[in-house]
């Protein structure tokens, strides 16, 4: 099943969010709407609108009100791309060249900061404190996970501990805000908001280790990059502190860092971490995450949001690529 | 207000803002950015004017410096090919990180205090900056007024967002002229010194003047410093000013003359 049709009773609403999404971003200025529109109609999956949308059905679900969270944070998001693509010094996403390579870095910093400044306009528009706390919370700590993540770089004798806050800043906190900030927006109960809150993050920590596993087992066009290339770009995901275990595999990625020609070596690299049971470690770890999302999710109020919810951890947790 | 108050507050305001900027990592890569004491002065002394509680005052200037500052960032994020140079890549990457990190600590100062409409008229600046920023960037203006409006956006956006918030509009053209002259007299002398600036390479490319006629292309910038002085000089009479941005503006103004 497609995650689409897994939330099919919101597509009239997300239909409107998609339409708003690229209002949002229109100026008189022909060049900054260009380079805001380039990623989104790239596409995506658009899980962060999805989340606030189904956790804003635990309360009082109004679209004209909910649609400003669930705008912001798809753009806060699509700023975040575009600013790590400069990070990345990556020519392509999903197959299309990045802004920074389309244009230049300059052009990707100034689109960047203007679709944050938009989506903080937007924000505005919801009056409850408690959600902005957490979302500015969110993402001061997703850009300290940031800077960490280069600080770690290359770093073999980093352990799980590291590996595990770095995803969780790196990803699982703005789908736990998404989760979260949805049912604020729609003024659920305390208990119920927070709950979605650690939802959001089981589900995130599971949604970043399967990408994390998928840089090794999934094909570059099904990637929309060169397999192997978190490890290219001296990040150590879980794959790789499991399969550093072995003192044969570490000396084997020390090497690879070490080589002026990395690129011709990952090949060989990938395939030693496959037949080394790091992935498939790395898959339960995964697991563990996502079950402990389901049975949170299980002590919330009945509805289809839930059901929907359910659905969607699962395809997250499970999907090959 | 006796003087004294108004340099205490900027200056425990430049403490606070260095510890928000001082992350420990990241300053081993880049250079720590520069705080400019005159925004500072500016942003305290209309505050003060506002009768802005002080605890209030210090969230509002150290947000508003806060976001100038990662906004400055990012215009150091350089375009040159990496290659295999693996420093400058580092560099690359914390100076757009610092920036980010810079914004998201304004939105973080805004939101523990609730200042929401505050942030809505603030983010609506930042969002004009940065339409301009990529238009001066490429240099696509039809005339002098163009690129000057654009540079003066660039240069004082915040800062009116924050005179527009609290209703004054006086103070608002005051301190947009003032920032704007010092920018103008910053371009001036990056030029003297080194024979190149943005925007005097456009003004000399779209004007068709040549790269030893000086004289006429100081006296385009002279005639926009002219005017925002004139403005200053006018407001000067109507408004009251604390001892400390008096001399400020008088420093100013008199470094118009100067150059």
């Amino acid at each position: 099943m497609k995650l689409k049709m897994m939330y099919g009773f919101l597509n009239s609403d997300i239909a409107l969010i998609e339409k708003e999404l690229e209002q949002a971003i229109q100026t008189d200025y022909a060049l900054i709407s260009e380079t805001s529109l380039h990623y989104l109609q790239a596409g995506g999956k658009r899980i962060r609108p999805v989340f606030v949308l189904l956790s804003g059905k635990f309360g009082h679900y109004d679209i004209e009100i909910i649609k400003n969270v669930a705008i912001a944070l798809e753009l806060i998001h699509m700023a975040s791309l575009v600013h790590d693509d400069v990070i990345d010094d990556a020519d392509t996403r999903r197959g299309k060249p990045t802004i920074k390579a389309k244009w230049d870095n300059r052009i990707a910093m100034y689109t960047g900061d203007y679709v944050f400044a938009r989506s903080l306009e937007l924000m505005a528009n919801i009056q409850d404190v408690r959600a902005h706390e957490i979302l500015s919370k969110t993402i001061v700590e997703v850009c300290l996970g940031e800077i960490e993540q280069i600080k770690d770089k290359y770093d073999l004798n980093q352990n799980l501990r590291t590996y595990l806050r770095r995803i969780k800043r790196k990803t699982a906190l703005l789908i736990a805000a998404s989760c979260q900030l949805g049912a604020i927006a729609a003024g659920a109960p305390e208990a119920v908001h927070k709950r979605l809150f650690w939802f959001g993050y089981n589900v995130g920590m599971a949604f970043q280790i399967t990408d994390d596993i998928l840089d090794f087992t999934a094909s570059a066009e099904q990637l929309g990059k060169p397999a192997g290339s978190d490890l290219l770009q001296g990040n150590i995901t879980l794959p790789v502190l499991y399969a550093i275990q072995d003192p044969e595999m570490r000396k084997k990625i020390e090497q690879l860092f070490e080589s002026d020609h990395p690129e011709y070596h990952i090949d060989e690299v990938i395939s030693h971490i496959k037949s080394s049971g790091s992935i498939q470690q790395s898959f339960k770890m995964s697991q563990r995450y996502l079950q402990k999302a389901l049975v949170l999710l299980e002590e919330l109020p009945s509805n289809k949001a839930k059901s929907t919810l359910h659905k969607i951890a699962e395809f997250i947790g499970n999907r090959k690529f | 207000m006796i003087v004294q108050n108004i340099i205490d507050i900027v200056a425990e305001i430049k403490e606070r803002l260095q510890s928000e900027l001082n992350h420990p990592y990241v300053k081993k890569f880049i250079h720590h950015p520069i705080i400019d004491e005159d925004k500072l002065l500016y942003l305290c002394s209309f505050m003060q004017q506002a009768s802005v509680k002080e605890e209030q005052l210090k969230v509002y200037v150290i947000s508003v410096m806060l976001v100038q500052i990662a906004l400055d960032t990012h215009d150091l994020v350089s375009t040159e090919p990496v290659m295999n140079d693996q420093h400058l890549l580092q560099e690359r990457q914390l100076t757009v990180l610092a920036g980010v990190h810079y914004s998201s600590l304004y939105y973080n100062y805004l939101s523990k205090n609730g200042f929401l409409q505050f942030m809505s008229e603030t983010a609506s600046a930042i969002k004009m900056i940065n339409v301009e920023k990529m238009k001066y960037y490429k240099q696509e203006f039809q005339s002098v007024d163009d690129m000057m409006n654009s540079l003066f956006t660039i240069e004082t956006a915040l800062i009116q967002s924050v005179c527009s918030y609290f209703h004054n509009e006086e103070w608002k053209r005051l301190l947009a002229h003032a920032l704007f002259i010092k920018r103008l007299i910053h371009e001036k002398m990056v030029y003297i010194n080194h024979g190149t600036s943005r925007l005097f390479d456009w003004l000399r490319s779209y004007l068709s003047i040549h790269k030893d006629d000086h004289q006429d292309i100081l006296e385009i910038v002279e005639h926009y410093i002219s005017k925002s002085r004139k403005i200053i000089d006018d407001l000067n009479s109507s408004l009251h000013f604390n001892e400390q941005l008096k001399m400020n503006l008088n420093q100013l103004i008199m470094s118009t003359s100067n150059h």
